[in-house]
């Protein structure tokens, strides 16, 4: 009974160094492995969809390759839901490899501003999830996940409809002037078009104009837009304006003071 | 008069020899332990707890060891062995969350699936738990038998 005995304590010992030596040189060569995110780069697809491409940069120096990597990162809205996201796999980082990849994640905004139509007036940040996984040294899976913001500007930014400023045109039509003016803070320029429509007091179309508009990311828009409406029909009341754009459409009704 | 010298004499050099035994094992476990602690220093600092995690298994493993050492050649040595088996797995479990070790650093929270390593611990702890046993019942076995011879 001896010899099996000390065979087991042998066999036991040798394990228990394995182990722990693996162990702790798995954990040691997590030092060497390095992650870096860089700033995202923004631009537009043909659907018109806003693209931010990231740069991941994974350097691993460490004892062991790294299998199965994988980064994905979703936004979030105010409520936590996604609302865009993107993934990135390696399948196999090995020892003293570098490797740079871009991650690129598509933003829908047309449906981002069909659910979220705060975001078109509202600078706000957006919440980015970050989820990194991994298998270490080929067997011990490692998860990180991290939450960051990132500045979401809105495209219509301070929106105002000015009081219509009536003169005489001819003798049945009077020419109302209104100042329309917003800020673009988006990732992206503004290309369509701005339709207006004025409304008396009994609540009927009595005119409407339209403009095209091209407002660059980062630039306040100022302009006066012109309605024609029959001389008789009364002041106007309220306004309706609509933005066709490339990447959304959107109206919004607004009281008339004066005019 | 002179066997029962020699009888103490023997009797004192097996016990300098269990505690000469029983310092060697210690030192090897400690050396172990530093070299093991210097290693994982980088490691340990982002880690807060994995140090003192160490020194804990570390202490309460080289006491019943020593204990273990000093009882040799008694069936206590086998209950001290089973105990230090049971320890082993008791505190893995413990301190390593069964197998799923999370961690929050600020904004960012890491989390280490270590149920493989976990699993292979606690069988090869099982197995230092059986070999105690073993080791038991042949030390009763073989105290038993010149009783029946």
């Amino acid at each position: 009974m001896r010899v099996p005995i000390r065979i087991i304590g042998i066999a036991t010992s040798a394990f228990w160094i394995f182990l722990i030596i693996f162990s702790a040189s798995a954990i040691y060569s997590m030092k060497d492995f390095q992650i870096s995110l860089g700033q995202p780069q923004t631009s537009t697809t043909e659907d018109h969809e806003l693209l931010f491409s990231f740069p991941v940069s994974v350097i691993n120096t460490g004892l062991y390759e790294i299998a199965d990597f994988n980064i994905s990162r979703n936004f979030l809205d105010e409520e936590g839901s996604a609302v865009a996201g993107g993934s990135i796999s390696i399948p196999v980082i090995g020892q003293g490899q570098t490797i740079n990849v871009t991650q690129n994640v598509k933003l829908n905004v047309t449906d981002l501003l069909q659910t979220h139509q705060s975001l078109l007036n509202n600078d706000t940040d957006l919440t980015t999830n970050t989820r990194i996984s991994m298998l270490t040294a080929g067997v011990i899976p490692v998860q990180a996940s991290s939450n960051s913001s990132m500045p979401w500007g809105a495209p219509l930014y301070n929106l105002a409809l000015g009081t219509p400023q009536l003169a005489m045109f001819n003798a049945t039509y009077s020419m109302a002037t209104i100042s329309l003016s917003f800020e673009n803070h988006a990732f992206f320029d503004l290309t369509g078009a701005v339709w207006l429509r004025a409304y008396s007091n009994a609540n009927e179309l009595i005119g409407q104009g339209q403009t095209s508009i091209q407002v660059a990311q980062h630039s306040p828009y100022d302009r006066n837009l012109e309605v024609y409406v029959p001389s008789g029909a009364g002041p106007i009341v309220r306004l309706e304006v609509y933005f066709v754009t490339t990447f959304f459409n959107y109206g919004q009704e607004i009281a008339a003071h004066g005019g | 008069m002179v066997a029962e010298e020699n009888h103490i004499k023997g009797r004192i050099r097996k016990n300098v020899l269990k505690v000469v035994k029983a310092a060697v094992k210690a030192t090897i476990v400690i050396v172990i332990y530093t070299i093991l602690i210097q290693f994982l220093a980088p490691v340990s600092s982002m880690i807060p707890g994995l140090q003192q995690m160490i020194q804990t298994f570390t202490i309460v493993y080289v006491v019943l060891m020593i204990i273990s050492d000093l009882a040799s050649g008694t069936l206590f040595q086998h209950v001290f062995n089973a105990a230090k088996a049971l320890f082993v797995i008791v505190y893995l479990v413990f301190f390593l969350n069964a197998g799923i070790f999370e961690y929050t650093f600020g904004s960012l929270s890491l989390t280490v699936d270590l149920r493989l390593f976990l699993v292979v611990a606690m069988l090869l702890g099982l197995l230092g738990l059986a070999k105690s046993v073993l080791q038991a019942i042949n030390y009763v076995g073989e105290r038993a038998e010149p009783v029946l011879v």
